[in-house]
């Protein structure tokens, strides 16, 4: 058994256009610190 | 090209005869027909150009050239190309990937019926097929 990830789910429900998926990882992508980045803000 | 009872011809691309075969059968009683088969990148490319279907299903995972490659070489072709990625690789990274080379939507294997047919009415929504 697979697993899709929620937008994958979306998409082929057809709740969601790809291009909505697409904005909204491309969203994600952008918003999400590197880990790295996230640590040293709290050490900082 | 649209079929001869009036649906939406797809050209499908898998290197697993288990899997076109799967395709066309999910298909079967829809508003859709697979009109021909590939089973590489590179047979895909010179059907494609024989048949100019409306739809084309891609897996990714395919030996000579990969389907990521054909993509971009069925794109150049012709940019109307209506491309619709196969893989069971799902990763998010995968499907932006794709989705920004110029695929008009992903799915993810093991294929549902139901999935398969909304991606695929999604798509001839978004760019004018009539279905």
């Amino acid at each position: 058994m697979s697993t899709r990830f929620f937008g994958q789910y979306l998409l082929e429900k057809g709740r969601i256009t790809s291009q909505q998926l697409l904005d909204a990882l491309e969203c994600q992508n952008d918003i999400t610190a590197p880990i790295g980045a996230m640590a040293w803000n709290k050490a900082c | 090209m649209m079929t001869e009872k009036g649906k939406v011809s797809v050209l499908a691309v898998d290197d697993s005869k288990t899997m076109l075969a799967m395709i066309a059968a999910q298909l079967k009683d829809s508003n859709f027909e697979v009109v021909a088969t590939a089973s590489s990148g590179l047979e895909a490319l010179e059907k494609y150009q024989q048949i100019k279907p409306q739809l084309v299903l891609l897996d990714i995972v395919m030996p000579e050239i990969t389907g990521i490659d054909t993509l971009e070489r069925l794109l150049q072709a012709d940019t109307g190309a209506r491309i619709v990625m196969v893989s069971s690789v799902g990763a998010e990274e995968t499907v932006r990937d794709c989705l920004k080379k110029g695929a008009k939507s992903f799915l993810q294997k093991p294929l549902q019926k139901e999935g398969m047919l909304n991606i695929l009415k999604n798509v001839c929504q978004q760019t004018g097929v009539e279905l």
